[in-house]
């Protein structure tokens, strides 16, 4: 069989240097107003299909047990501040086990991040406790993650909590000289 | 120096069948063999009930009912314990209990014979009480009790190790090295702490956290008590229960 070569003889003409400038095509770019956009559509989003809460501020400290590496007096804020959120309200999971019915109730909770970081002040943090309006149960958030990713903007926070298990004491007290922060959205 | 004769035993019949022949035991009598043969009559399945499972699953209970914990603010916090293996539709009344840790939960798994302490069960048991209405001693009679090895799971679940290394380190000194489970029956049973387990999980997936939780098997080595009978000086024998008067 023989052997073919292919020999090139039009010469591309050589590309622009593609690190110099941005191109109006570039996905990639921040500047770009839609991100806005879809930024206020996901969070009227959340608002239509998903309900109130009444999250409980966690105001982080040092003071910690250095040995256990956990803290047990966590000061939580006594006032709750209303947000939306969006949540799959699941029937409480009765397992009978050894200590009896074991309630279990582990959900996903998720906000709009630009919201939510407006409403309370800051991000949302492991501690932090939620009750929503639909259901008369508190959840401690454990996990925080990032999450939707369209067009390289960042707009949920998906937060894992399960259900407090702490003394009611501790639920009840403000164990915290700080003033509970009352926030407020688009300047409500 | 010490001589030895021996006998010579040649002309003995060694090979006979003892199998062959008859005791004569059986037909021998005593007072003791007609005490127990009368105690054998007497004996009834619905007698052989004593609770003693029930007693001795509720003194466990309590034995650990006084444990606690010293919370962040330093205040002694009391600590639920509660029968671990509850019925739903009962449980479900209860199911607050665990909503706040801590919680303790024991429960009753297997018990085996214990070969060591066995009896023989002809053995008579002679007891003597005190009867204070009538202000003299009775005798009471009973066949041997049985010998058993009671476990149970002491379930522990904490919210922070900090709790739980305090839940730990009492329930240890209550072993030093048995824990007494006095119950109707007894005074002197004494339960013995086994081995420590590892339920819960500390390393976890995403979005999932920590677990703390325990077992402690305990082996609690008691006494079935078989049934009392009260034995007058006019030898009769009659059924009695702890509890009744004669």
């Amino acid at each position: 069989m023989a052997k073919k070569n292919y020999k090139a003889t039009t010469k591309l003409p050589e590309l622009p240097d593609l690190d110099e400038g941005e191109s109006l095509l570039n996905l990639f770019d921040q500047d770009n107003p839609d991100i806005n956009l879809f930024n206020l559509v996901d969070d009227e989003m959340i608002r239509l299909a998903g309900s109130k809460f009444s999250f409980y501020k966690y105001y982080q400290t040092e003071e910690f047990d250095d040995v256990y590496m956990e803290s047990r007096n966590k000061p939580v804020a006594k006032n709750a501040i209303t947000v939306h959120g969006h949540y799959d309200p699941t029937s409480m999971s009765e397992e009978l086990t050894q200590f009896g019915i074991e309630l279990t109730n582990d959900q996903l909770f998720t906000f709009n991040k630009s919201y939510i970081e407006r409403k309370i002040g800051r991000s949302v943090i492991p501690g932090d406790i939620l009750k929503p309006a639909f259901q008369d149960q508190m959840y401690e958030i454990f996990e925080v993650v990032e999450d939707s990713f369209e067009s390289y903007g960042v707009y949920h926070l998906v937060c894992s909590a399960k259900l407090l298990r702490d003394a009611p004491d501790v639920q009840d007290t403000p164990l915290t000289e700080i003033s509970d922060e009352l926030g407020g959205y688009a300047g409500i | 120096m010490t001589t030895y004769k021996f006998i010579d035993n040649s002309g003995l019949d060694v090979d006979w069948d003892a199998s062959s022949f008859t005791s004569k035991n059986g037909t021998w009598k005593t007072r003791e063999g007609d005490v127990r043969k009368e105690i054998y009559k007497m004996t009834k399945a619905r007698s052989n009930v004593s609770f003693v499972y029930k007693e001795s699953l509720r003194s466990m209970i309590t034995s650990f009912n006084d444990v606690g914990y010293i919370s962040s603010e330093d205040k002694w916090t009391d600590i639920k314990c509660i029968h671990a293996n509850a019925e739903r539709a009962i449980a479900k009344l209860k199911q607050e209990n665990n909503i706040i840790l801590p919680v303790l939960s024991i429960g009753q798994t297997v018990s085996d014979n214990d070969s060591e302490r066995q009896k023989t069960e002809s053995l008579l048991v002679n007891e003597k009480y005190w009867d204070k209405e009538k202000n003299r001693a009775i005798r009471i009679l009973s066949l041997a009790p049985r010998a058993v090895n009671v476990r149970y799971q002491l379930n522990i679940w904490t919210k922070y190790m900090a709790d739980m290394d305090q839940i730990l380190e009492q329930i240890r000194l209550k072993f030093n090295p048995e824990m007494q489970v006095p119950t109707e029956f007894s005074t002197l049973a004494k339960a013995f702490l086994e081995s420590e387990e590892e339920v819960g999980q500390v390393t976890v997936s995403d979005k999932e956290d920590r677990i703390l939780k325990k077992t402690m098997n305990i082996v609690l080595r008691t006494y079935i008590p078989s049934p009392k009978f009260l034995f007058s000086s006019e030898g009769q024998i009659t059924e009695f229960k702890i509890g009744d008067t004669c």
